[in-house]
């Protein structure tokens, strides 16, 4: 309870980051795990798809999660809704980036 | 029971702020008594002082000082440079000479610069007495200056590094670097980054638990803010740079293979430890100094500074994407394809928020009337040199560009361009800016027009031409280049740049010697800031802390100084009659307690020259003068420790309009557990790279990993870290029951709990001796020896912790009205238990896989 107000704000403030810093992470793996034969690249390239497409997912639901909060709150909250919802744009916009490699990749190799 | 109001942190009513500027004349014997506590240093005082005032001017000294003799380092290379087959310098010197240049700058200027800007300014900025912990501040800064120079002075033994300031393997393993040239590097620079921590420590409880109240988020400094990533991002990259400088010393001392492809080692593993840090620490430099930028621009500008809560968002996005552009330092490695793409796509996305902020600094420049004074002078040349650096950094992103472009003086300019314009610049604007607040006398404007024009002329001079020579295909680190390819008028043009640059320099220092003059009163507001720190003060900071009702305070409340000066705000004088400051919630800053501060003593002073000695006379190899040392610098900072956790006899004093506060805090309001939980993180994060090396070792190993392992010492080990972890807890449960059997059984219990982990440490090396997996023969055994190292040494930390608290049991000083100290300990327990479980579990389960 006491705590509930900082962990909201915290969580508004990185959730677009952490979302972005997760996928990173996985996208950064699955070559690694291709590059010694964890698994067929197929399946790795059905992971990537469906990391990416889940990451853009959150990272909507959390613009339209801060989108809602902006008007009535407090100065200090629309502050964290306002930074929460370009946050997870940037997120989002960082995310397609990096995944884009990966698709340019499959399609040049003529897809799944 | 009322409930809290809306949006409340703690149950405190902000309605409560309009009490203040409270009415009426102040007792008198107010300000003599803040003036008595906080009085200025006598004799040897000047040394074991701990005030931000006087820590803060020495910090920043030294770090300026170290500016100046990596630049003359940096001056003998361009001497040397200036004329092909030029013999100012030999070949070896040379190469100690570039990689000195590098790793001071870097290392002893760079960051330690910007955390002492923020050692300095914050306090004032956030309306503290001083930061929460500022005996560690000052043992961070002579741990500094006693390695940083020693470390330096190997230059005059021919015993400085010559590796490089990233010192790649296998160039510096013993067969190619043998000597102790490279360990003075691996050693001194693992010792003066504990020191950074402990800065970033400081730095972080600072800004969350120190600031005035009703400084939300929103109303937080822009510096501010880029202090508290920066030093955040200090906390997560560091530790990877503390595990890689181990593991080579391991390696050169013991011959342990980590590095050694002969034994299943992997120098990549290095690079990827060493760029984990390496390029965080671009950004660790650049927000600071881009925190500075924006307080300063809106200053010159004389406007707000514009879209402050997007520069707020840029620094929170760069501190995540840098950590996920370390291999770009790397695109010649022969990574995979498809992982350079995302290190590339990622390494592009960063310009995205650099790009914001350069944005809202034009734009903040356009909206306002700008003063082109001496700080207005640098901010808008360091906008420039920094785009510049930005735009040839997206080049050399793009991965057949960097093929072309690697290791040649195309990044020497581009790396010079971002580190300038994005760090040097700044900071000189940051010097002239805040000499005002710091030093009687301002700097002469006169004369930094003629630093800044001579600076702007001398870095283009000298960096722009080589670009022109990387692309011609001058390689970087090479002490001298044949006649009759071009190169001769660029190296010339470069060497008389860094001429002027020195002239610059030189004409700065001569600025200070006539003009600054701190410790005493101040130069005042000249420039007409907004922040705080431009409130009238003395070395007790302002008289009053006052309520934060904007981003501007100075700007957008009136007679704000007046009232401040007045005492009509919080703490108007020393209610506990010591050092004390306000602690205020993270995110709305209300208060909650006030914090006892300590006094003056000799032994954080002791605890960095043992602490030093420990590190010199390792690399040194005098082992026995070492260990007596490091066993010196634990008694020393155990006596320092022994100060705290002492309650005050008042339990609560008033601050200010009637509100009372508590002198004593644990649990998650104190400042401790702050501090120890991200002392915790940094731990976690050796732990997690240390976790990265095993499984990335373990997956380019050509050979198997395979060991016969027997599970029940390892359950049984795992048993008994739970065990621990669960002692601890109870005890710590014990202590704030009723009854006088408490503090007996907390200590009971913390000292049990230290005892199992022990013995489950103890039980997993003899499990792993038994199969004969020796620690110089694979990497496989180095990497296990080194997890089961690791948690040795959390083991016997945890050994003494215990011991310490068993010693202040004896002394009457474990009780349930104090139980910061076993609560502490118990935190610092618990880790080392969850440790445990993921050294027992980690190459067991590897081990299984294999099988």
């Amino acid at each position: 309870m006491k705590f509930r107000r900082g962990i909201r704000a915290w969580s508004a403030l990185l959730a677009g980051p952490i979302i972005w810093l997760a996928h990173f992470a996985i996208v950064y793996a699955l070559p690694s795990l291709a590059a010694i034969g964890a698994a067929p690249v197929r399946v790795l390239a059905w992971i990537h798809g469906l990391t990416t497409l889940g990451c853009l997912a959150l990272a909507a639901t959390l613009a339209v999660t801060a989108w809602r909060g902006l008007s009535p709150a407090l100065p200090e909250q629309a502050f964290e809704a306002r930074l929460g919802m370009l946050g997870a744009a940037l997120a989002a916009v960082a995310i397609v980036w990096q995944a884009a490699p990966a698709w340019v990749e499959l399609a040049a190799k003529g897809g799944l | 029971m009322s409930a809290p109001p809306e949006g409340s942190e703690t149950g405190f009513d902000p309605a409560f702020y309009d009490r203040f500027p409270t009415k009426g004349r102040r007792p008198k014997g107010e300000v003599e008594a803040l003036e008595e506590i906080w009085c200025a240093p006598k004799g040897w005082q000047w040394i074991t002082v701990i005030n931000n005032n006087y820590v803060g001017v020495y910090y920043l000294g030294a770090a300026m000082l170290f500016f100046v003799l990596a630049g003359v380092l940096a001056l003998l290379m361009r001497t040397q440079l200036a004329l092909p087959l030029n013999g100012v310098l030999s070949q070896e010197t040379y190469n100690q000479v570039f990689t000195m240049h590098g790793t001071v700058m870097m290392f002893l200027f760079a960051v330690q610069a910007v955390e002492a800007l923020g050692v300095l300014l914050l306090p004032q900025m956030l309306g503290a007495r001083d930061l929460p912990f500022p005996r560690l501040s000052a043992y961070a800064f002579w741990a500094y200056l006693i390695g940083g120079l020693a470390f330096f002075c190997s230059l005059f033994f021919g015993l400085a590094p010559d590796g490089g300031w990233f010192m790649y393997p296998p160039l510096t393993s013993t067969t190619y670097s043998p000597g102790i040239n490279a360990d003075f590097w691996l050693l001194g620079i693992g010792f003066i980054e504990i020191s950074a921590i402990a800065g970033a420590i400081e730095i972080i409880v600072g800004i969350l638990k120190t600031r005035a109240p009703g400084m939300t988020l929103d109303k937080l400094p822009i510096f501010a803010w880029a202090m508290l990533v920066f030093a955040g991002m200090i906390i997560i990259a560091f530790p990877s740079v503390i595990l890689a400088t181990t593991l080579l010393e391991l390696e050169r001392a013991l011959g342990w293979p980590f590095f050694d492809a002969t034994r299943g080692g992997d120098p990549l593993l290095w690079q990827h430890l060493f760029w984990f840090f390496g390029h965080p620490e671009v950004y660790i430099i650049f927000l600071p100094a881009a925190g500075a930028m924006s307080t300063m621009v809106s200053t010159v500008s004389r406007t707000p500074l514009v879209a402050h809560w997007m520069v707020v968002l840029a620094f929170l996005a760069t501190g995540f994407i840098s950590f996920g552009v370390w291999a770009h330092h790397m695109f010649t490695t022969g990574l995979p394809g498809a992982s350079i793409g995302v290190f590339s796509a990622a390494s592009m996305a960063v310009s995205l928020p650099a790009g914001v902020q350069v944005f809202s600094w034009i734009a903040t420049v356009a909206s306002g009337k700008m003063r082109f004074n001496t700080p207005g002078l640098f901010v808008l040349g360091s906008l420039l040199i920094f785009v510049m650096g930005g735009l040839t950094g997206v080049m050399a992103a793009m991965v057949p560009f960097d093929w072309q472009a690697h290791d040649t003086y195309f990044i020497v300019a581009h790396l010079h361009y971002v580190l300038i314009g994005g760090m040097v610049f700044p900071l000189f604007a940051a010097i002239y800016y805040w000499t005002p607040m710091v030093s009687s006398r301002a700097l002469s404007e006169r004369l930094g027009r003629w630093v800044f024009g001579l600076m702007f002329t001398g870095m283009h001079l000298a960096f722009l031409p080589m670009h022109l020579s990387g692309l011609m295909g001058m390689p970087r680190r090479v002490w001298t280049y044949a006649p009759g390819r071009d190169l001769e008028w660029p190296n010339l043009i470069s060497s008389l740049g860094a001429a002027v640059f020195a002239v610059a320099v030189l004409i700065w220092i001569i600025d200070m010697v006539r003009s600054f003059r701190p410790f005493g009163a101040s130069a005042g507001n000249v420039f007409d800031g907004g922040g705080l720190e431009w409130l009238p003060s003395e070395l007790y900071s302002t008289r009053s802390i006052p309520v934060v009702r904007s981003l501007y305070p100075l700007w957008d409340q009136k007679n704000l100084a007046r009232d401040v000066v007045a005492g009509r705000y919080f703490l108007p004088g020393a209610p506990t009659g010591g050092r004390e400051t306000l602690v205020t919630s993270p995110v709305n800053a209300e208060p909650q307690h006030l914090l006892p501060m300590p006094t003056p003593s000799g032994w954080h002073v002791w605890a960095a020259v043992f602490t030093a000695g420990f590190f010199l006379l390792l690399t040194v190899q005098a082992y026995t003068a070492s260990v007596v040392s490091g066993v010196l610098a634990i008694g020393c900072v155990m006596r320092w420790c022994w100060f705290l956790d002492h309650p005050l006899p008042q339990a609560k004093v008033d601050v200010g309009a009637g509100l009372e506060l508590p002198t004593y805090v644990s649990g998650p309001s104190s400042t401790g557990w702050w501090a120890m939980v991200i002392t915790l993180i940094v731990a976690g994060m050796v732990m997690a790279m240390s976790v990265f090396s095993y499984i990335f070792l373990w997956s380019r190993s050509s050979q198997a990993w395979s060991a016969p392992i027997d599970f029940a010492p390892g359950l049984a080990a795992a048993g008994l870290c739970a065990g621990g972890v669960g002692l601890v807890w109870l005890g710590n449960r014990a202590l704030v029951r009723p009854g006088q059997w408490g503090p007996r059984l907390a200590t009971l219990l913390t000292v049990g709990s230290a005892l199992l982990l022990s013995i489950a440490w103890w039980l997993d090396m003899a499990a792993w001796r038994t199969t004969g997996l020796a620690p110089d023969l694979s990497a496989q055994g180095a990497i296990v020896h080194t997890l089961l190292a690791w948690q040795g040494v959390f083991v016997a930390i945890s050994v003494l912790m215990a011991a310490y608290v068993a010693l202040r049991w004896l002394f009457g000083h474990v009780a349930a009205g104090r139980p910061a100290t076993v609560q502490l300990v118990g935190l610092f327990l618990g880790y080392v238990g969850a440790q445990g479980l993921v050294v027992v579990g980690l190459p067991r389960l590897f081990a299984t896989v294999a099988s």
